[in-house]
């Protein structure tokens, strides 16, 4: 899994590639448990890239999404490909997350 | 039942019940829902009446219970569950609960349309559309018994965790699946109703270090994920089910964690009330 960040007018878009599985997930769990402690609680997750995602994958998302919930934040999703969009489907997650065709259009909600 | 593997009985159920309960954090998190988000939106009422389908050995109720009645002080409590051993244990963790209510009965019998004429403010449905045959008249049924400003509420598995576990071995181990239904189902059955609801999923996790292990409470907690008594299992098949399990845990600190979110639906009879979570 290869994990690259960027900020864009003080949101970060963290891109992940590869895998999201019970071995690499704790390496997206560090960077977002450390944007959240920093206080960014507006979250751009770039998923073009990957490939496959677990269940503990998911409850990375999950709890960071509830992490920054109170702080009237979000989770915001870009670019799922079609096997991670069927488990969001599956599990019910795509009713907890907004998922947007490209980071711009999700940068643009934040702004709203 | 396939050879070797046996069903449960009401004892062992309840009892690998009690002991996957002692490794799942799933009841603390519904309790942090439950004050959080639900129980304050009913407050402002002088009475209610809550029914409770598949209420097992009570410790969700327990909880709804005393949320509930320090709000509510005409609380009226019907609870219904086929399972006579659950709800032994539910009477007496009642009765030292020192909960007063305005009235509490269990009743021993499945849910079926003809078991009450309804006006229920609440109604849950906890872990329990497992073991109902018809699930989309149950809930269909349920939502009917409701006032109108009423709640139907549906904590459920979703397809993670446990039914990730069934989804594989399941049939294989028993002959056959008829307890999987996932959170995913019931979206479906209720799109199907045209019910609008809320849905949320809670973070919880079941330490399955003692299924890794092979101990006695692992023998409990297995035996509750497939619904069945497996000391006649297999041993090739119940290494492979462990390595499974082991493999779509998460490890920390020495430990197995799987992660074993529960599916909350909020569905709100059309009313005067409003203020869903």
């Amino acid at each position: 899994m290869e994990i690259n960040q960027i900020k864009i007018d003080d949101v970060p878009i963290v891109s992940v590639s590869g895998r999201i599985d019970g071995t690499t997930s704790k390496d997206l769990e560090t960077i977002l448990n450390e944007l959240i402690a920093q206080n960014m609680s507006k979250i751009v997750l770039d998923l073009e890239g990957v490939v496959y995602i677990s269940s503990v994958g998911l409850r990375v998302l999950l709890s960071a999404l509830k992490k920054v919930r109170p702080n009237k934040g979000d989770v915001k999703l870009v670019s799922l490909q079609p096997f991670v969009r069927e488990v969001f489907e599956i599990t019910g997650f795509t009713k907890l997350f907004t998922i947007y065709p490209s980071q711009g259009d999700a940068l643009g909600c934040f702004k709203v | 039942m396939l050879g070797g593997v046996k069903p449960l009985t009401d004892m062992e159920y309840a009892e690998c019940f009690n002991a996957f309960k002692s490794v799942s954090s799933e009841w603390m998190a519904i309790e942090e829902w439950l004050s959080k988000d639900f129980v304050p939106s009913m407050g402002g009422r002088r009475s209610a009446k809550v029914l409770s389908i598949g209420s097992g050995t009570g410790d969700f109720d327990l909880i709804l219970m005393r949320m509930l009645s320090d709000k509510i002080p005409d609380l009226t409590y019907t609870s219904l569950d086929p399972n006579e051993s659950h709800n032994e244990l539910f009477l007496n963790q009642y009765k030292k609960s020192g909960l007063k209510l305005s009235s509490f009965r269990i009743i021993a019998e499945p849910f079926c349309e003809d078991s009450f004429e309804g006006g229920f403010d609440l109604i849950h449905l906890t872990h329990c559309l497992y073991y109902i045959p018809d699930r989309k008249a149950a809930i269909e049924c349920a939502y009917e018994m409701l006032n109108p400003g009423g709640i139907l509420l549906i904590f459920h598995q979703t397809p993670m965790g446990i039914n990730e576990i069934q989804r594989t071995y399941l049939k294989r181990v028993k002959g056959d699946e008829k307890e999987l239904f996932s959170s995913y189902d019931i979206i479906q059955i209720l799109n199907e109703l045209k019910l609008k609801f809320s849905f949320d999923i809670l973070i919880s996790d079941v330490d399955v270090t003692d299924c890794i292990k092979g101990n006695e409470t692992g023998r409990k907690i297995l035996n509750f994920f497939m619904e069945s008594n497996l000391d006649g299992l297999d041993v090739a098949l119940r290494d492979e089910i462990i390595c499974n399990l082991k493999d779509i845990s998460r490890s920390e600190g020495g430990r197995y964690f799987l992660f074993h979110p529960g599916g909350i639906f909020w569905i709100r009879k059309d009313g005067l009330t409003q203020g869903d979570p």
